[in-house]
């Protein structure tokens, strides 16, 4: 097998696919011209609704080994992936390739499916039971795990060619066309299912709030809808919504937070300048300091890129940030700020940062701020995989942010209850060291040593700077020298950088 | 049966029963990556306790693990006087 440019030994070939190892970021050039999808004509007729799950699958032709995709935007409170699943189950279809852009612990009822054959893999995040089952061989071919961009890139390109998108759609009309901020189920933007609907052979909305034509505003047109499904409930606001979500207090996290927001202070810090904010409790702190900062500098920003929050949507209502750019809202003031004002826009994962487009949101970013399971004294950072080899986390936009970003921060704690976190090597490498430039911890800081810019900028702060290798050395001195993690030599999945080259692979964990 | 420490993440919970002979039960939740650090801790801070320990660990530090287990044994050891 290869060994990649981040030194891991990757297979050249999954699931009968050819795959790169990966080269470094930019190194691989893109190839070919763009996928399309089956071209359909409408019969007539003035209403594209079907009353059932089965009689829709039936109409788009479903097939054994057929590829079907879902998004994520209901999160936790998602129904419409384990009732559609569960309707090709009963259909009694087989060896499924399940594409979704992430799932979640609302989905263990898949991992069944995983072991009786209904679903051959998944390529897509997994959150918690599925990927805890994936880990110990309930899949019968291998997972790939794509970052939200690379995701994208990968429909665009042909590598893979969904069959058939089911949209869960919180507000639909009979026609087709869908939105996310109305209805019992608001999630806020559609942005996930966007790549699927121009691509998908046939597109199937399901939606439990049905409005007169034409729905508004529109974020999925009706060109790209066959099928409209009305169902009672598509999800569970409670999972779709996280109730206001807290600022972190643990001193420590807090200690975290603002060393960060010195060096966002020293180095990015300008009027105009943009940011990434999350959802992370150490990230809504980040993100509140900052405000707070910019506040009483006069700063204001131009974009904030989300990820988005009340504590955001406030920003924007104060004047603190011009616009704000809307992949994914995460409380019910996102959502609301998201249908009401002008200056908060939902945009297309295609915008976000696929390096195979016409260039990304994340290439116009100032500050990034990340966080990891793991990091190491190469600045490699893991999101998937935990110390014990498990997969329990998806990519999400983690590489494109790192890759994008002018400073692109790691913050994370020096280890968690006895786990360290920076580390000499990470278990799997999700983002390779080379667009890592700080790593942020309770103890201080360690500043990739090609960034002299940082190193220069951050002189006479007193936050303490650290060599990496040295804190890594204080979370060993600290916690003990783990063990490996008990793998065998099975590929369960594989992770791809956001261009699609193999940046790593999972390995199948022993049961203890 | 005495106890000392919690269920806490970060944290470890010591049971001691009286017991003819010596028998030692350790269970974590990371003990595929600090099992026998665990239990080499746990064998010497109670070497030659002949009693039924057991361990349960929710990721906690090393010292954490030595100041439940001493508190156990002090514990222990008080209520065999009485």
């Amino acid at each position: 097998m290869p060994i990649n440019a981040v030194g891991r030994e990757v297979p050249s070939e999954i699931n009968g696919q050819r795959f790169k190892p990966f080269a470094g970021d930019g190194k691989t050039p893109p190839e070919g011209r763009r996928a399309g999808s089956l071209i359909r004509m409408a019969p007539k007729g003035r209403s594209k609704i079907v009353n059932s799950l089965e009689e829709v699958i039936k109409k788009v032709g479903l097939e054994d080994g057929m590829t079907i995709s879902f998004h994520h935007h209901l999160r936790n409170g998602d129904f419409v992936v384990n009732m559609v699943m569960r309707t090709i189950e009963k259909m009694g279809f087989k060896n499924i390739r399940l594409f979704p852009t992430a799932l979640f612990p609302v989905h263990e009822p898949l991992v069944p499916m995983l072991k009786s054959g209904v679903i051959r893999r998944i390529e897509g995040s997994m959150n918690g039971p599925v990927g805890e089952a994936t880990s110990y061989g309930a899949m019968r071919e291998t997972a790939v795990l794509r970052s939200h961009s690379g995701r994208v890139r990968a429909v665009e390109s042909g590598e893979v060619h969904i069959d058939v998108a089911f949209i869960a759609a919180p507000t639909a009309d009979p026609y087709g066309n869908l939105n996310g901020v109305d209805g019992p189920s608001a999630c806020g933007p559609l942005a996930y299912a966007m790549v699927d609907a121009y691509h998908a052979d046939h597109v199937v909305a399901i939606t439990d709030h049905l409005v007169p034509y034409p729905a508004h505003p529109i974020s999925i047109y009706q060109q790209n809808v066959d099928y409209v499904v009305p169902v009672d409930k598509i999800g569970d606001p409670k999972g779709i919504m996280s109730g206001t979500l807290r600022i972190t207090t643990s001193p420590s996290r807090l200690k975290i937070a603002r060393y960060a927001l010195e060096v966002i202070d020293r180095v990015a810090l300008k009027p105009g300048f943009s940011f990434q904010a999350g959802a992370g409790g150490i990230s809504l702190a980040v993100t509140k300091f900052l405000g707070d900062l910019m506040r009483k500098r006069g700063i204001k920003a131009s974009f904030i890129n989300g990820g988005v929050t009340k504590y955001v949507v406030d920003m924007l209502h104060e004047g603190l940030v011009d616009v704000v750019l809307d992949g994914q809202a995460f409380d019910l003031d996102a959502v609301k700020s998201l249908k009401e004002d002008a200056n908060h826009i939902e945009t297309p994962l295609a915008m976000y940062g696929n390096p195979y487009s016409s260039g990304g949101i994340v290439n116009m970013l100032d500050a990034g701020v990340l966080g990891a399971t793991e990091v190491d004294i190469d600045f490699n950072v893991n999101v998937n995989t935990h110390s014990d080899g498990l997969l329990l986390h998806g990519i999400g936009g983690h590489q494109e942010v790192a890759a994008g970003s002018a400073l692109t921060i790691i913050t994370v704690p020096l280890y968690r209850y006895r786990v360290p976190v920076v580390r000499e090597r990470v278990t799997t490498v999700t983002t390779p060291g080379e667009v890592v430039d700080v790593v942020v911890t309770e103890y201080g800081i360690a500043i990739n040593p090609k960034r002299d810019d940082i190193i220069e900028a951050m002189r006479g702060s007193k936050v303490p700077i650290w060599d990496i290798q040295d804190l890594q050395k204080k979370a060993y001195q600290i916690c003990g020298k783990p063990e490996e993690p008990k793998t065998t030599d099975d590929i369960i999945a594989a992770i791809l950088w956001r261009d699609g080259t193999i940046i790593d692979v999972v390995y199948k964990v022993k049961k203890s | 049966m005495i106890e000392a420490g919690t269920q806490e993440k970060g944290d470890a919970l010591v049971i001691i029963e009286e017991s003819d002979k010596r028998e030692v039960l350790v269970e974590s939740k990371i003990m595929a990556i600090y099992g026998e650090a665990i239990r080499k801790t746990v064998e010497e801070v109670t070497a030659g306790l002949v009693a039924k320990i057991t361990v349960k660990d929710y990721g906690a530090l090393d010292w954490v693990i030595r100041a439940r287990l001493e508190a156990a044994i002090r514990k222990f050891k008080e209520g065999v006087k009485e």
